[in-house]
Formats: structure tokens, C-alpha cells, sequence
């Protein structure tokens, strides 16, 4: 039976026992031992004490290479110094303040210039604050009340973004919400001729990044037909950019897909791990955004923005979207090596910047399980459920060690899961 | 459909039946009272309940008893309930059933299954003193586990609340486990659910808890299974969203077994 390892991850069950009996569940939210799928969970840490670069070093001392990237937020590297100097500029300036500082308007004219269909941005501090504003936006420019998603999209934790059964959400949260499948256009172009005059917003994350399921890409004019349908139905199409934002096209994954949304909402890439998020959109939005009532305590603390500038910046020197995906591809090839070294048949799928890795023979997903805790145990982040992460800072040692640590546990995988090496 | 906060005496008429008198099953096998107490005994029984409630059968023969669903031959009593709520009154040994096949047999009813009703009674409404007795624990907390188990099949089927979760589980089996003393599983088929006693061959998800001990704090305690798995006591592994969407039934479980 599965314990919690006493040696090498002693200090980490000491923290979340202690945790457990001041905070509900030990570790809230996606970052929890049940959430982040440690399984089992004696091959993980919990708790994290530094990290820098690409790496980052446990309670108990042990070092990782690190592909999640906390969900997304470490795109240039942990305590990148640029930005790192920038907040602590601003810091010795001011915060939070009576007022926003000189910064929020440095910040904005940043975005404008860098993300194609920006006309203005505004400032919030998590991705779901910012998609729940453009859907609150599009309603008040149109008049109308419900919204596309498509199936199995993330779009944050507020109530209408989750589903029906879980906790706390009541059939009323997700009524105005209309789901179909993504890639589906015959099914949207149903969905919308029978409520256009319903249907204020559609919003979908440029290409479909669910969690347990391989990740697909737009089909071939996809998102030029769902643009025609929104504009020819007054629909105001909204971009879900927090997880792959900057990743793609720093002028946006709109730009990478070929087509221009009127809102697009961002987080994880902006800020390096600062806290900040950013609705952007056209022109056309701009009166519905200024409209609509909505705030926060913090939302226009001065060195989170500080810290997005700084990022944003660097991503431009670094053209970190391009070095992203050549990283994320080099990877996912020797990754899909390795594997086949075994008689295993790596399915990679998503932007190579965001890779989801999958053994499609296997549909339990043992197989991919045991590989992410045998890379764990082995000083490799992976998951085995969420789609990964590169940032700028991954260097070709990373790489290679992660393929030697991916090698042993594609040997672990192929001798443990018959399924793993059946092929399709 | 069923009101979405309360319990419906229609889907409590099936729990009762295919969960709570299930658990006698594991009852003979466990405790050898039981086992004393249907001795010798063979009889089928079947059980029709009007009004939406279930059909199904006990049949006791060779030292163990068995629950179904459906029909079953050479039934020897045969007892009819006029309603959901006249069935679950005689669960809560408050009414009598209608016999209308078998009369002859109506001693069995107030001999040998008053008899088993009470013992399962004693084992399921064990209290904290009588489960510092280390073998009355381990019974109370395999049956508790039988019952709340098989519950969540009917519930799943039949719960609105909790369809709205479980109709989305993809085929496959669940297996749930406790040590090497628990095992049943569940097997999902087109959003349909069916509880089964043992291990499955070949089940997708598996949901375990490392002893009994761990199982008995879920059910009765209120402790929370993350906080579980988080220490090690408990664990998932295989296609999570089987589980993920099993969750919202069992969060539904108290409101019919309690």
C-alpha cells in the first residue's frame, strides 16, 4: 500500500499534516496533492522552498526540473532578475495606493502594442476575473444574455464556469451557458441559428487544452468560419488566452490562428509569477468594458505591473513565443524517442510550448501516471493530466537530463503496463 | 423527478432493497450468528413494490443468501408493498408486508428475518463502545461500506442531482477497495451504473483506502477523502474523471443512508 516516502520527502508530509489541521484539504485548489494527480502521491512533494530558472527545490532539498511552471505562470523562469529588479524599483515607490501609478498607463500602451487586436487593456490579478469580464462586457454591448463554450473548456472556478453536480453549483450558475464540441462548426452553426438572439458571447481558448484528454488543435478555418458566424450574429467572440497567452505569438494566439477576437483575456505569461491579469480588447468593447462595475482590492497594485512590463519586454527580446516552441519541440521529439526505445507510442499533442503527452494505447492512464511519478522520483516534474509548460530559461542540459530521466521511466512503464507497449 | 436537496421515498425504496437489504448478504457471510440464524433454511422471496418502487428477490438456500433485481423461480413467498414509503416502512420495522404467495411461510418474516434485521441493525447502528471491539468493527464498517456502496448505483440511476454527474461517467469499471478486506466495484455501461461485490478484471479507475480504518472515517466521520489521499490513507489511480464524476453521488449518499 502507498505511504508518503519518510526519507526522501519527510519534511513535506510533516508541512502537510500540520497544513491539513489549519487549511481545508492541506493545500488548496490545483496545486493539491488530489488536484495536481501525485500518484501516487509518495513520489511528489508538496511543498516547494525555491526555485530559480527552470528548477526548483523542494522542502526536503530535492531538485527538479520543472515542466508546469507553476500552471503556467513562469514563462521567462523563476526569479528572473529583470523582472525581479523592476518590481523592486516599483516597490520602493508604492503598491497599493490611493491611486494606480504612472506604471498601469506604461503597461497598457505595452499590450496595445504588442497584442494584435489590442485596443486598450484592463487590469485585474487572475485569469478568471478577466474571463468573467468579457462575458459581463459582451453582455452589456449586446443586450443579450448567454454564452458559447465549448465542452470541456477551462475557463476558471467562478460558478458558471464549472459544471453541474460539483459542489456548491446549482443548475442556475450554468444557465445561460450553451456547450458544444469543439472543432464542431456544424454544431455551432445550430447552436446559433436557433438562439442568436440570445447568444451575447463566445468564448473558447484558441486551441482546446482540456485536462485528461489529448489536446487538438483548431481544424483547418475553424476559427475564420467562428468568426464570420459571431460578426454575422452580433456574438462578441472572447479569447480565453490566460494558459496559452505569449506562448504562441506574443502578438497573440488569435494572431498565430489567423483570426481577430474582440476581447482577449490574459494571466499566466504577463507577469512572471507577479499577480496580474488583463482583459484587452477592440475598440468596440471599449464603452461595455468602461460600463460595466468591476474591481478589486488589489487590481491596480503598481508592482505586479511593473513586473508585467518587465516580462513583456523581455519576451520581446528573447522572441520567447519562437524559443518556446523550438524548446517544446526539441523536447516532445526526444520524449517521443525515448518512448519508442521501449515499444511505447508517444501520443504528443497541442502546441509544443504547452505539450500534453499521452499513451494512447493505454486508456486508464496508468501508464502515463507511472511514467510522471517515476520522472518525479527521479528530480523531472511532469503530470500525467494537464498539459505542460516550457519557459525561455530551459537550457539543452535540461533537456538532455530530462531525457535520461524519461528514458529510465519509460523502462519502468514498459516492464509494469502491458497495454503501455500494445501500440493502437 | 425527484426534489433536488431531499430524499424521495421512491429512490429510498430501491436503496433499501437493493443496499441495505443487500447487506445481509455480507451479513451470513460475516457474522456467524447470522449464519446460525438462517440455518437451514431455502426460500425465494420475491418483493414487488408499487408505485415506482423495485422489483427484486432473496433467495436463501445452503447457508447464504443472495439480493437481486428482477424476477425469480420458484419463488416461495411472494410479498407485495402498496407504495415506496409502505416498503420502507417495513425497512424500518414499522409495517408489515402483504404476502400474497406463501402464507405458510409468514414465520420466516417474524422468525428468521426479524432475526437478521436485528443483527444487521446491531451491526450497522454499532456504537462507539461496541466498535472498540475489534471484530464488531470490522463487520460494521464492511457492511457500512456494502450499503453505502450498492446505494450509489440506484441513487446514480435514479437521483436527479446525482445523474446529472453520473450519466457523464464513460464505460468502465470503478473498482473501490479498502486493504484486502473490501472489495466492490462499479461498472459504468451508456451513464448507467451497477454495484458489484469483488474485484473487476479489468477496471479503468480504482478508488482505495488503505485499511478499514480509513473507510470508517469517510463514511462515519465526515473526514474528507482529499485530506486522505493527500497523507497516503487513500488513493486514486487509472481514469480519474470516472471518479470525478462519481463524486457528486456520493456526496448524495447521506441523504438516503444514514
Amino acid at each position: 500500500m502507498q505511504a508518503i516516502a519518510t526519507e526522501r520527502y519527510a519534511r513535506t508530509r510533516a508541512l502537510f499534516e500540520r497544513g491539513l489541521k489549519v487549511i481545508p484539504g492541506g493545500i488548496p485548489g490545483h496545486l493539491g496533492p488530489v488536484q495536481s494527480q501525485f500518484i501516487p502521491v509518495d513520489s511528489y512533494p508538496f511543498y516547494v522552498e525555491r526555485a530559480k530558472g527552470s528548477r526548483f527545490w523542494d522542502v526536503d532539498g530535492n531538485e527538479f526540473i520543472d515542466y508546469m511552471c507553476a500552471f503556467g505562470p513562469n514563462v521567462l523562469g523563476y526569479n528572473n532578475e529583470l523582472v525581479d529588479q523592476a518590481a523592486a524599483r516599483q516597490s520602493q515607490l508604492g503598491n497599493c495606493m490611493p491611486m494606480p501609478g504612472e506604471i498601469q498607463v506604461e503597461l497598457a500602451e505595452l499590450l496595445v502594442e504588442t497584442i494584435e487586436i489590442a485596443d486598450w487593456a484592463f487590469f485585474a490579478k487572475n485569469g478568471n476575473d478577466v474571463t468573467s469580464l468579457a462575458v459581463m462586457a459582451a453582455r452589456a454591448h449586446t443586450g443579450k444574455t448567454k454564452t458559447v463554450l465549448f465542452k470541456g473548456g477551462y475557463h476558471g472556478v467562478a460558478p458558471w464556469t464549472q459544471k453541474h453536480g460539483r459542489p456548491g453549483i446549482t443548475r442556475e450558475d450554468l444557465a445561460n451557458n450553451i456547450y458544444v464540441k469543439w472543432n464542431d462548426l456544424e454544431g455551432l452553426e445550430n447552436v446559433i441559428r436557433r438562439q442568436k438572439d440570445e447568444i451575447a458571447c463566445l468564448m473558447a481558448t484558441p486551441y482546446h487544452h482540456p485536462i485528461f484528454e489529448d489536446n487538438a488543435l483548431p481544424a483547418p478555418g475553424f476559427w475564420q468560419e467562428v468568426e464570420r458566424l459571431c460578426r454575422a450574429n452580433d456574438i462578441v467572440l472572447a479569447v480565453d488566452d490566460v494558459r496559452a497567452g505569449f506562448r504562441l505569438d506574443l502578438a497573440g494566439s488569435a494572431h498565430y490562428f489567423g483570426f481577430t477576437p474582440d476581447l482577449a483575456a490574459y494571466c499566466k505569461a504577463i507577469g512572471n509569477g507577479y499577480a496580474i491579469s488583463a482583459l484587452v480588447g477592440r475598440d468596440e468593447l471599449r464603452s461595455a468594458v468602461t460600463d460595466v462595475f468591476y474591481t478589486g482590492s488589489y487590481w491596480s497594485s503598481a508592482v505586479p505591473m511593473a513586473a508585467a512590463a518587465a516580462t513583456v519586454r523581455e519576451l520581446h527580446r528573447l522572441d520567447g513565443a519562437n524559443l518556446m516552441l523550438r524548446l517544446g519541440s526539441a523536447l516532445t521529439e526526444g520524449l517521443r524517442e525515448r518512448a519508442g526505445d521501449h515499444g511505447i507510442r508517444l501520443r504528443i499533442s497541442g502546441a509544443p510550448s504547452m505539450f500534453y503527452i499521452s499513451i494512447p494505447s493505454d486508456d486508464s492512464l496508468r501508464s502515463m501516471q507511472t511514467f510522471s511519478s517515476e520522472c518525479a522520483r527521479r528530480g523531472v516534474f511532469f503530470t500525467s493530466h494537464h498539459n505542460h509548460f516550457i519557459n525561455c530559461s530551459l537550457t539543452d542540459d535540461d533537456i538532455a537530463r530530462t531525457l535520461e530521466v524519461a528514458d529510465e521511466a519509460f523502462d519502468v512503464v514498459a516492464k509494469t503496463h502491458p497495454k503501455a507497449t500494445q501500440g493502437e | 423527478m425527484e426534489k433536488r436537496a431531499g430524499k424521495s421515498e421512491k429512490i429510498l425504496s430501491h436503496v433499501n432493497l437493493f443496499a441495505v437489504l443487500k447487506a445481509m448478504e455480507e451479513l451470513v457471510r460475516l457474522d456467524p450468528m447470522s449464519r446460525d440464524i438462517i440455518g437451514e433454511t431455502r426460500l425465494n422471496i420475491a418483493f414487488t413494490v408499487a408505485g415506482g418502487g423495485p422489483r427484486g428477490w432473496m433467495s436463501i438456500a445452503d447457508g447464504t443468501l443472495e439480493v437481486g433485481q428482477g424476477c425469480i423461480v420458484r419463488t416461495g413467498m411472494h410479498l407485495r408493498f402498496v407504495s415506496p414509503s409502505h416498503f420502507n416502512r417495513m425497512v424500518d420495522g414499522k409495517a408489515l408486508p402483504i404476502p400474497t404467495k406463501g402464507i405458510a411461510q409468514i414465520g420466516f418474516l417474524t422468525g428468521t428475518f426479524s432475526a437478521l434485521a436485528k443483527r444487521l441493525e446491531f451491526y450497522l447502528r454499532a456504537d462507539s463502545r461496541a466498535l472498540e471491539d475489534d471484530e464488531i468493527f470490522r463487520i460494521h464498517t464492511r457492511l457500512l461500506g456494502y450499503v453505502a456502496f450498492h446505494a450509489l448505483s440506484p441513487i446514480a440511476n435514479r437521483d436527479r442531482l446525482a445523474n446529472s454527474s453520473s450519466s457523464h461517467i464513460p464505460d468502465g469499471d470503478i473498482q473501490l477497495r479498502a486493504g484486502e478486506e473490501f472489495a466492490l466495484f462499479i461498472r459504468a455501461k451508456d451513464g448507467v451504473l451497477e454495484s458489484r461485490r469483488g474485484y473487476s478484471e479489468n477496471a479503468r479507475c480504482s478508488l482505495w483506502f488503505a485499511d478499514l480504518r480509513a473507510l470508517f472515517e469517510v463514511l462515519t466521520s465526515g473526514r474528507n477523502i482529499f485530506d486522505l489521499i493527500g497523507l497516503g490513507r487513500a488513493g486514486m489511480d487509472g481514469f480519474i474523471p470516472m471518479v470525478d464524476y462519481l463524486n457528486p453521488v456520493l456526496d448524495r449518499i447521506p441523504a438516503y443512508v444514514s
